[in-house]
Protein backbone atom coordinates (compact mmCIF):
# COMPACT_ATOMS: atom_id res chain seq x y z
CA UNK A 1 0.00 0.00 0.00
CA UNK A 2 1.43 3.36 -1.06
CA UNK A 3 1.62 6.37 1.17
CA UNK A 4 -1.16 7.87 -0.90
CA UNK A 5 -3.33 4.86 -0.17
CA UNK A 6 -2.53 5.22 3.52
CA UNK A 7 -3.49 8.86 3.33
CA UNK A 8 -6.75 8.04 1.58
CA UNK A 9 -7.60 5.37 4.10
CA UNK A 10 -6.86 7.67 7.00
CA UNK A 11 -8.92 10.47 5.52
CA UNK A 12 -11.79 8.06 4.99
CA UNK A 13 -11.65 6.88 8.57
CA UNK A 14 -11.18 10.33 9.98
CA UNK A 15 -14.45 11.34 8.39
CA UNK A 16 -16.21 8.78 10.52
CA UNK A 17 -19.31 10.79 11.34
CA UNK A 18 -20.00 11.61 14.96
CA UNK A 19 -23.49 10.25 14.50
CA UNK A 20 -22.10 6.86 13.47
CA UNK A 21 -19.69 6.84 16.37
CA UNK A 22 -22.51 7.50 18.79
CA UNK A 23 -24.58 4.71 17.26
CA UNK A 24 -21.62 2.39 17.39
CA UNK A 25 -20.86 3.09 21.03
CA UNK A 26 -24.49 2.73 22.04
CA UNK A 27 -24.70 -0.72 20.48
CA UNK A 28 -26.49 0.13 17.25
CA UNK A 29 -24.96 -0.94 13.93
CA UNK A 30 -24.19 2.25 11.97
CA UNK A 31 -25.00 2.65 8.30
CA UNK A 32 -21.47 3.31 7.17
CA UNK A 33 -19.22 0.34 6.51
CA UNK A 34 -16.32 2.10 8.19
CA UNK A 35 -18.12 2.26 11.47
CA UNK A 36 -19.93 -1.04 11.11
CA UNK A 37 -16.65 -2.93 10.89
CA UNK A 38 -15.92 -1.85 14.44
CA UNK A 39 -19.11 -3.34 15.86
CA UNK A 40 -17.46 -6.63 16.72
CA UNK A 41 -14.78 -4.85 18.68
CA UNK A 42 -17.28 -2.71 20.56
CA UNK A 43 -19.32 -5.79 21.35
CA UNK A 44 -16.29 -7.53 22.75
CA UNK A 45 -15.53 -4.61 25.02
CA UNK A 46 -19.13 -4.50 26.11
CA UNK A 47 -19.01 -8.20 26.90
CA UNK A 48 -16.41 -7.43 29.55
CA UNK A 49 -19.15 -5.77 31.57
CA UNK A 50 -21.77 -8.45 31.25
CA UNK A 51 -20.74 -10.54 34.25
CA UNK A 52 -22.84 -10.61 37.35
CA UNK A 53 -21.78 -10.96 40.96
CA UNK A 54 -22.53 -14.03 43.00
CA UNK A 55 -25.47 -13.86 45.37
CA UNK A 56 -23.07 -14.23 48.28
CA UNK A 57 -21.18 -11.20 47.04
CA UNK A 58 -24.41 -9.26 46.57
CA UNK A 59 -25.54 -10.10 50.08
CA UNK A 60 -22.21 -9.17 51.62
CA UNK A 61 -21.79 -5.86 49.82
CA UNK A 62 -25.45 -4.94 50.26
CA UNK A 63 -25.25 -5.47 54.00
CA UNK A 64 -22.01 -3.53 54.28
CA UNK A 65 -23.26 -0.68 52.12
CA UNK A 66 -26.58 -0.50 53.95
CA UNK A 67 -24.81 -0.30 57.27
CA UNK A 68 -22.53 2.45 56.00
CA UNK A 69 -25.49 4.36 54.55
CA UNK A 70 -27.37 4.12 57.84
CA UNK A 71 -24.38 5.44 59.71
CA UNK A 72 -24.31 8.52 57.47
CA UNK A 73 -28.06 9.07 57.38
CA UNK A 74 -29.88 11.61 59.51
CA UNK A 75 -32.95 9.48 59.03
CA UNK A 76 -33.80 6.41 61.00
CA UNK A 77 -33.67 3.28 58.94
CA UNK A 78 -37.25 2.48 58.02
CA UNK A 79 -37.85 -0.78 59.77
CA UNK A 80 -40.92 -1.32 57.67
CA UNK A 81 -39.21 -0.61 54.40
CA UNK A 82 -39.80 -3.40 51.96
CA UNK A 83 -38.80 -3.84 48.35
CA UNK A 84 -41.44 -3.24 45.69
CA UNK A 85 -43.54 -6.30 45.04
CA UNK A 86 -41.60 -7.45 41.99
CA UNK A 87 -38.49 -7.61 44.16
CA UNK A 88 -40.11 -9.37 47.06
CA UNK A 89 -38.32 -12.59 46.25
CA UNK A 90 -34.97 -10.85 46.14
CA UNK A 91 -34.85 -10.23 49.87
CA UNK A 92 -31.62 -11.93 50.75
CA UNK A 93 -30.98 -14.00 53.79
CA UNK A 94 -27.82 -13.12 55.63
CA UNK A 95 -24.86 -14.93 54.14
CA UNK A 96 -22.63 -14.50 57.11
CA UNK A 97 -20.27 -17.30 56.19
CA UNK A 98 -18.85 -15.43 53.24
CA UNK A 99 -16.55 -12.46 53.58
CA UNK A 100 -15.12 -10.99 50.44
CA UNK A 101 -11.53 -10.04 50.17
CA UNK A 102 -12.61 -6.64 48.95
CA UNK A 103 -14.53 -5.69 52.03
CA UNK A 104 -12.01 -7.19 54.38
CA UNK A 105 -9.16 -5.36 52.75
CA UNK A 106 -11.05 -2.11 52.53
CA UNK A 107 -12.20 -2.06 56.10
CA UNK A 108 -9.38 -4.00 57.66
CA UNK A 109 -6.53 -1.74 56.76
CA UNK A 110 -8.24 1.24 58.30
CA UNK A 111 -8.79 -0.65 61.52
CA UNK A 112 -5.22 -1.73 61.78
CA UNK A 113 -4.17 1.81 61.04
CA UNK A 114 -6.21 2.93 64.02
CA UNK A 115 -4.57 0.36 66.23
CA UNK A 116 -1.08 1.01 64.99
CA UNK A 117 -1.29 4.76 64.80
CA UNK A 118 1.27 6.36 67.07
CA UNK A 119 3.17 3.17 67.83
CA UNK A 120 6.80 3.67 68.75
CA UNK A 121 9.81 1.67 67.60
CA UNK A 122 9.94 -1.60 69.49
CA UNK A 123 6.21 -1.67 70.05
CA UNK A 124 4.26 -4.59 68.73
CA UNK A 125 2.34 -2.33 66.36
CA UNK A 126 5.30 -0.35 65.14
CA UNK A 127 5.85 -2.52 62.07
CA UNK A 128 2.26 -2.04 61.03
CA UNK A 129 2.41 1.67 61.70
CA UNK A 130 5.37 1.96 59.36
CA UNK A 131 3.85 -0.30 56.74
CA UNK A 132 0.67 1.73 56.68
CA UNK A 133 2.66 4.90 56.38
CA UNK A 134 4.41 3.42 53.38
CA UNK A 135 1.16 2.73 51.60
CA UNK A 136 -0.25 6.09 52.51
CA UNK A 137 -2.84 5.18 55.09
CA UNK A 138 -2.96 7.14 58.30
CA UNK A 139 -5.60 7.06 60.98
CA UNK A 140 -8.35 4.63 60.16
CA UNK A 141 -12.05 4.37 60.83
CA UNK A 142 -12.12 1.54 63.31
CA UNK A 143 -14.54 3.30 65.61
CA UNK A 144 -16.88 3.88 62.69
CA UNK A 145 -16.61 0.22 61.82
CA UNK A 146 -17.50 -0.70 65.37
CA UNK A 147 -20.49 1.65 65.24
CA UNK A 148 -21.62 -0.24 62.18
CA UNK A 149 -21.12 -3.52 64.00
CA UNK A 150 -23.31 -2.21 66.82
CA UNK A 151 -25.96 -1.33 64.27
CA UNK A 152 -25.88 -4.87 62.96
CA UNK A 153 -26.16 -6.21 66.50
CA UNK A 154 -29.18 -4.01 67.18
CA UNK A 155 -30.83 -5.66 64.19
CA UNK A 156 -30.29 -9.08 65.67
CA UNK A 157 -27.31 -9.98 63.52
CA UNK A 158 -24.87 -10.89 66.24
CA UNK A 159 -22.78 -13.04 63.93
CA UNK A 160 -22.64 -10.31 61.33
CA UNK A 161 -21.62 -7.81 63.99
CA UNK A 162 -18.73 -10.02 65.03
CA UNK A 163 -17.58 -10.48 61.47
CA UNK A 164 -17.83 -6.78 60.88
CA UNK A 165 -15.78 -6.11 63.97
CA UNK A 166 -13.26 -8.71 62.86
CA UNK A 167 -12.70 -6.71 59.71
CA UNK A 168 -10.72 -4.13 61.63
CA UNK A 169 -8.01 -6.71 62.17
CA UNK A 170 -7.81 -8.06 58.69
CA UNK A 171 -4.48 -8.04 56.92
CA UNK A 172 -2.66 -7.64 60.20
CA UNK A 173 -0.63 -10.74 59.48
CA UNK A 174 0.13 -9.60 55.97
CA UNK A 175 1.25 -6.18 57.02
CA UNK A 176 3.62 -7.29 59.70
CA UNK A 177 4.94 -10.49 61.12
CA UNK A 178 5.00 -10.89 64.85
CA UNK A 179 1.49 -9.61 65.27
CA UNK A 180 0.00 -12.91 66.30
CA UNK A 181 -1.98 -11.50 69.20
CA UNK A 182 -4.19 -9.37 67.02
CA UNK A 183 -4.37 -12.11 64.42
CA UNK A 184 -5.58 -14.42 67.16
CA UNK A 185 -8.13 -11.83 68.22
CA UNK A 186 -9.50 -11.65 64.72
CA UNK A 187 -9.64 -15.42 64.49
CA UNK A 188 -11.47 -15.55 67.82
CA UNK A 189 -14.09 -13.12 66.54
CA UNK A 190 -14.59 -15.07 63.36
CA UNK A 191 -14.77 -18.36 65.22
CA UNK A 192 -17.40 -16.91 67.52
CA UNK A 193 -19.36 -15.63 64.55
CA UNK A 194 -19.12 -19.04 62.89
CA UNK A 195 -20.35 -20.78 66.02
CA UNK A 196 -23.29 -18.43 66.28
CA UNK A 197 -24.16 -19.02 62.66
CA UNK A 198 -23.92 -22.77 63.10
CA UNK A 199 -26.07 -22.72 66.21
CA UNK A 200 -28.54 -20.18 64.91
CA UNK A 201 -28.48 -18.53 68.30
CA UNK A 202 -27.91 -14.94 67.30
CA UNK A 203 -31.06 -13.56 68.88
CA UNK A 204 -30.37 -14.90 72.36
CA UNK A 205 -30.33 -12.03 74.85
CA UNK A 206 -27.24 -13.28 76.63
CA UNK A 207 -25.43 -13.70 73.33
CA UNK A 208 -26.29 -10.19 72.32
CA UNK A 209 -25.14 -8.86 75.68
CA UNK A 210 -21.85 -10.65 75.35
CA UNK A 211 -21.34 -9.40 71.82
CA UNK A 212 -22.11 -5.87 72.98
CA UNK A 213 -19.56 -6.24 75.76
CA UNK A 214 -16.95 -7.41 73.29
CA UNK A 215 -17.65 -4.50 70.95
CA UNK A 216 -17.32 -2.11 73.89
CA UNK A 217 -14.02 -3.71 74.80
CA UNK A 218 -12.76 -3.29 71.25
CA UNK A 219 -13.94 0.31 71.16
CA UNK A 220 -12.14 1.17 74.36
CA UNK A 221 -8.93 -0.70 73.74
CA UNK A 222 -8.34 -0.84 70.01
CA UNK A 223 -6.46 2.41 69.92
CA UNK A 224 -4.43 1.49 72.98
CA UNK A 225 -1.70 -1.00 73.40
CA UNK A 226 -2.72 -3.25 76.22
CA UNK A 227 0.33 -5.08 77.41
CA UNK A 228 3.87 -4.70 76.19
CA UNK A 229 3.38 -6.84 73.14
CA UNK A 230 -0.35 -6.66 72.57
CA UNK A 231 -0.92 -10.12 73.98
CA UNK A 232 -3.14 -8.86 76.75
CA UNK A 233 -5.37 -7.17 74.24
CA UNK A 234 -5.54 -10.23 72.03
CA UNK A 235 -6.20 -12.45 75.02
CA UNK A 236 -8.93 -10.12 76.20
CA UNK A 237 -10.69 -10.34 72.87
CA UNK A 238 -10.28 -14.11 72.79
CA UNK A 239 -11.73 -14.46 76.31
CA UNK A 240 -14.77 -12.39 75.48
CA UNK A 241 -15.24 -14.23 72.21
CA UNK A 242 -15.09 -17.50 74.10
CA UNK A 243 -17.88 -16.30 76.36
CA UNK A 244 -20.02 -15.74 73.30
CA UNK A 245 -19.40 -19.11 71.72
CA UNK A 246 -17.30 -21.63 73.67
CA UNK A 247 -15.01 -23.77 71.59
CA UNK A 248 -14.84 -27.52 71.59
CA UNK A 249 -14.16 -28.98 75.02
CA UNK A 250 -14.72 -25.70 76.76
CA UNK A 251 -17.46 -25.07 79.21
CA UNK A 252 -19.63 -22.09 78.46
CA UNK A 253 -19.56 -19.28 80.93
CA UNK A 254 -22.44 -19.59 83.38
CA UNK A 255 -25.26 -17.23 82.60
CA UNK A 256 -25.02 -14.20 84.85
CA UNK A 257 -27.88 -13.32 87.12
CA UNK A 258 -30.25 -10.66 85.87
CA UNK A 259 -29.01 -8.11 88.38
CA UNK A 260 -25.48 -8.20 87.08
CA UNK A 261 -24.34 -4.70 86.36
CA UNK A 262 -22.46 -3.78 83.27
CA UNK A 263 -18.79 -4.45 83.54
CA UNK A 264 -17.21 -1.14 82.68
CA UNK A 265 -13.68 -2.04 83.65
CA UNK A 266 -12.39 -3.07 80.26
CA UNK A 267 -9.13 -1.20 80.09
CA UNK A 268 -7.07 -3.79 81.87
CA UNK A 269 -8.69 -6.68 80.03
CA UNK A 270 -12.06 -8.32 80.33
CA UNK A 271 -13.23 -10.21 83.35
CA UNK A 272 -13.23 -13.79 82.24
CA UNK A 273 -16.38 -15.63 83.11
CA UNK A 274 -18.43 -12.55 83.86
CA UNK A 275 -18.85 -10.54 80.74
CA UNK A 276 -22.60 -10.13 80.68
CA UNK A 277 -23.65 -6.53 80.79
CA UNK A 278 -27.09 -7.13 82.12
CA UNK A 279 -28.73 -6.00 78.93
CA UNK B 1 -31.40 -4.25 32.48
CA UNK B 2 -32.23 -0.85 33.97
CA UNK B 3 -34.07 -0.68 37.26
CA UNK B 4 -36.59 1.68 35.73
CA UNK B 5 -39.53 3.03 37.71
CA UNK B 6 -38.34 1.29 40.83
CA UNK B 7 -35.09 3.19 40.91
CA UNK B 8 -36.44 6.11 42.91
CA UNK B 9 -37.89 4.02 45.77
CA UNK B 10 -34.73 1.92 45.72
CA UNK B 11 -32.57 5.02 46.02
CA UNK B 12 -34.64 6.38 48.90
CA UNK B 13 -34.43 3.04 50.68
CA UNK B 14 -30.70 2.83 50.01
CA UNK B 15 -30.23 6.23 51.61
CA UNK B 16 -32.13 4.98 54.64
CA UNK B 17 -29.92 1.90 54.77
CA UNK B 18 -32.15 -0.89 53.50
CA UNK B 19 -30.21 -4.00 52.54
CA UNK B 20 -32.60 -4.95 49.75
CA UNK B 21 -32.12 -1.61 48.03
CA UNK B 22 -28.37 -1.93 48.05
CA UNK B 23 -28.69 -5.47 46.73
CA UNK B 24 -30.74 -4.11 43.82
CA UNK B 25 -28.27 -1.33 43.06
CA UNK B 26 -25.23 -3.54 43.42
CA UNK B 27 -26.67 -6.36 41.37
CA UNK B 28 -27.49 -3.90 38.59
CA UNK B 29 -24.14 -2.18 38.41
CA UNK B 30 -21.54 -4.58 39.81
CA UNK B 31 -21.09 -6.37 36.48
CA UNK B 32 -20.48 -3.29 34.34
CA UNK B 33 -18.32 -1.63 36.98
CA UNK B 34 -16.23 -4.74 37.50
CA UNK B 35 -15.97 -5.20 33.74
CA UNK B 36 -14.86 -1.64 33.27
CA UNK B 37 -12.23 -1.95 35.98
CA UNK B 38 -11.03 -5.27 34.56
CA UNK B 39 -10.81 -3.88 31.06
CA UNK B 40 -8.76 -1.00 32.39
CA UNK B 41 -6.26 -3.31 33.99
CA UNK B 42 -7.29 -3.12 37.63
CA UNK B 43 -5.37 -5.90 39.39
CA UNK B 44 -8.34 -6.90 41.56
CA UNK B 45 -11.41 -5.55 39.75
CA UNK B 46 -13.97 -7.23 42.00
CA UNK B 47 -12.31 -5.82 45.08
CA UNK B 48 -12.13 -2.38 43.55
CA UNK B 49 -15.79 -2.59 42.54
CA UNK B 50 -16.71 -3.47 46.11
CA UNK B 51 -14.68 -0.53 47.38
CA UNK B 52 -16.44 1.66 44.86
CA UNK B 53 -19.84 0.69 46.23
CA UNK B 54 -18.81 1.29 49.81
CA UNK B 55 -17.64 4.73 48.74
CA UNK B 56 -21.00 5.22 47.03
CA UNK B 57 -22.69 4.25 50.29
CA UNK B 58 -20.63 6.78 52.21
CA UNK B 59 -21.69 9.56 49.84
CA UNK B 60 -25.20 8.41 48.97
CA UNK B 61 -26.89 11.06 51.09
CA UNK B 62 -25.55 13.77 48.79
CA UNK B 63 -26.71 12.15 45.57
CA UNK B 64 -29.75 13.53 43.77
CA UNK B 65 -30.88 12.38 40.35
CA UNK B 66 -32.25 9.57 38.27
CA UNK B 67 -30.95 6.17 37.34
CA UNK B 68 -28.73 7.33 34.50
CA UNK B 69 -27.18 10.00 36.67
CA UNK B 70 -26.62 7.43 39.40
CA UNK B 71 -24.93 5.09 36.99
CA UNK B 72 -22.70 7.86 35.79
CA UNK B 73 -21.90 8.88 39.36
CA UNK B 74 -20.92 5.31 40.26
CA UNK B 75 -18.62 5.10 37.26
CA UNK B 76 -17.03 8.41 38.14
CA UNK B 77 -16.22 7.03 41.58
CA UNK B 78 -14.99 3.76 40.07
CA UNK B 79 -12.76 5.64 37.65
CA UNK B 80 -11.27 7.76 40.42
CA UNK B 81 -10.54 4.71 42.52
CA UNK B 82 -8.92 3.17 39.47
CA UNK B 83 -6.71 6.24 39.08
CA UNK B 84 -5.77 6.02 42.75
CA UNK B 85 -4.89 2.37 42.28
CA UNK B 86 -2.74 3.17 39.28
CA UNK B 87 -0.87 5.83 41.19
CA UNK B 88 -0.32 3.48 44.08
CA UNK B 89 0.80 0.72 41.76
CA UNK B 90 3.35 2.99 40.11
CA UNK B 91 4.92 3.56 43.50
CA UNK B 92 5.18 -0.15 44.20
CA UNK B 93 7.52 -2.65 42.59
CA UNK B 94 5.90 -5.05 40.14
CA UNK B 95 6.39 -8.36 41.90
CA UNK B 96 4.43 -10.51 39.54
CA UNK B 97 3.31 -10.34 35.96
CA UNK B 98 1.98 -13.86 35.86
CA UNK B 99 -1.55 -14.19 34.52
CA UNK B 100 -4.23 -15.07 37.03
CA UNK B 101 -6.04 -18.16 35.88
CA UNK B 102 -7.93 -18.67 39.13
CA UNK B 103 -11.11 -17.39 37.57
CA UNK B 104 -11.14 -20.13 34.95
CA UNK B 105 -11.66 -23.16 37.11
CA UNK B 106 -13.83 -26.08 36.09
CA UNK B 107 -16.76 -26.08 33.72
CA UNK B 108 -16.58 -25.74 29.98
CA UNK B 109 -12.89 -26.20 29.20
CA UNK B 110 -13.28 -25.59 25.47
CA UNK B 111 -15.40 -22.52 26.07
CA UNK B 112 -12.95 -21.19 28.60
CA UNK B 113 -10.10 -21.68 26.16
CA UNK B 114 -12.04 -19.76 23.55
CA UNK B 115 -12.82 -17.04 26.06
CA UNK B 116 -9.17 -16.71 26.90
CA UNK B 117 -8.28 -16.53 23.21
CA UNK B 118 -10.86 -13.85 22.51
CA UNK B 119 -9.91 -11.92 25.61
CA UNK B 120 -6.29 -12.16 24.62
CA UNK B 121 -7.00 -10.78 21.16
CA UNK B 122 -9.06 -8.01 22.61
CA UNK B 123 -6.36 -7.02 25.05
CA UNK B 124 -3.84 -7.13 22.26
CA UNK B 125 -5.93 -4.72 20.24
CA UNK B 126 -6.46 -2.46 23.22
CA UNK B 127 -2.72 -2.19 23.73
CA UNK B 128 -2.42 0.07 20.72
CA UNK B 129 -4.64 2.67 22.37
CA UNK B 130 -3.38 5.36 24.65
CA UNK B 131 -4.49 5.22 28.26
CA UNK B 132 -6.87 8.15 27.76
CA UNK B 133 -8.40 6.55 24.68
CA UNK B 134 -8.90 3.32 26.57
CA UNK B 135 -10.49 5.11 29.50
CA UNK B 136 -12.92 6.96 27.29
CA UNK B 137 -13.94 4.00 25.16
CA UNK B 138 -14.39 1.72 28.15
CA UNK B 139 -16.51 4.27 29.99
CA UNK B 140 -18.64 4.86 26.93
CA UNK B 141 -19.04 1.21 25.94
CA UNK B 142 -19.09 -0.64 29.25
CA UNK B 143 -20.30 2.16 31.46
CA UNK B 144 -22.79 3.33 28.85
CA UNK B 145 -21.94 6.89 29.81
CA UNK B 146 -22.80 9.84 27.59
CA UNK B 147 -20.16 12.13 26.19
CA UNK B 148 -20.83 14.66 28.93
CA UNK B 149 -20.76 12.05 31.69
CA UNK B 150 -17.55 10.59 30.35
CA UNK B 151 -16.01 14.05 30.21
CA UNK B 152 -16.89 14.53 33.87
CA UNK B 153 -15.47 11.16 34.81
CA UNK B 154 -12.11 11.68 33.16
CA UNK B 155 -11.92 15.40 33.89
CA UNK B 156 -11.74 16.57 30.27
CA UNK B 157 -13.82 18.73 27.95
CA UNK B 158 -16.48 17.09 25.81
CA UNK B 159 -14.56 18.03 22.66
CA UNK B 160 -11.47 16.30 23.98
CA UNK B 161 -13.47 13.18 24.76
CA UNK B 162 -14.91 13.15 21.24
CA UNK B 163 -11.44 13.45 19.78
CA UNK B 164 -10.11 10.68 22.00
CA UNK B 165 -12.85 8.22 21.11
CA UNK B 166 -12.55 9.05 17.42
CA UNK B 167 -8.78 8.56 17.36
CA UNK B 168 -9.14 5.40 19.40
CA UNK B 169 -11.67 3.90 17.03
CA UNK B 170 -9.58 4.83 14.03
CA UNK B 171 -6.55 3.21 15.59
CA UNK B 172 -8.49 0.07 16.36
CA UNK B 173 -9.90 -0.06 12.88
CA UNK B 174 -6.45 0.22 11.39
CA UNK B 175 -5.11 -2.42 13.75
CA UNK B 176 -7.92 -4.81 12.96
CA UNK B 177 -7.44 -4.34 9.23
CA UNK B 178 -3.68 -4.48 9.17
CA UNK B 179 -3.19 -7.37 11.55
CA UNK B 180 -6.43 -9.10 10.67
CA UNK B 181 -7.16 -9.81 14.27
CA UNK B 182 -9.40 -12.81 14.44
CA UNK B 183 -12.14 -11.94 16.92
Amino acid sequence: MSRFDDYKAEMQLSTLPDHDIELLLSGVVPDSDEAAQLVVFVDLIRAEGVGSPSEAMVAQIAREAATVARSTSSLDAPTGAQPPRRWAGWRLRPQLAVATTAVLLFSGVSGVAMAANGAAPGDALYGIDRALERIGIGAGHAQERLDEAKALLSEGEAGGALRHAADVFDDAEEVSEGFDAVGDARAALENAAGSLEDNGDTSNVLVRDNVATLLDYLRENLGEQVGADGKEFGQGVADLARNIAPGEGEAPTPEPSHDNGKNDDHVGGPQSGGSGNGG
Amino acid sequence: MPIGDNFEPALDAAKAGADWAWAVLYRELAGPVTGYLASRGAPEPEDLAAETFLQVARNIQSFEGGEEAFRSWVFVIAHRRLIDTRRKKRREPDLSTLPDDDHHSGGDVEGEALDRLVTGELRLALEILTEDQRDVLSLRIIGNLTLEETAEAVGKRVGAVKALQRRGLIALREHLEQDRVSL
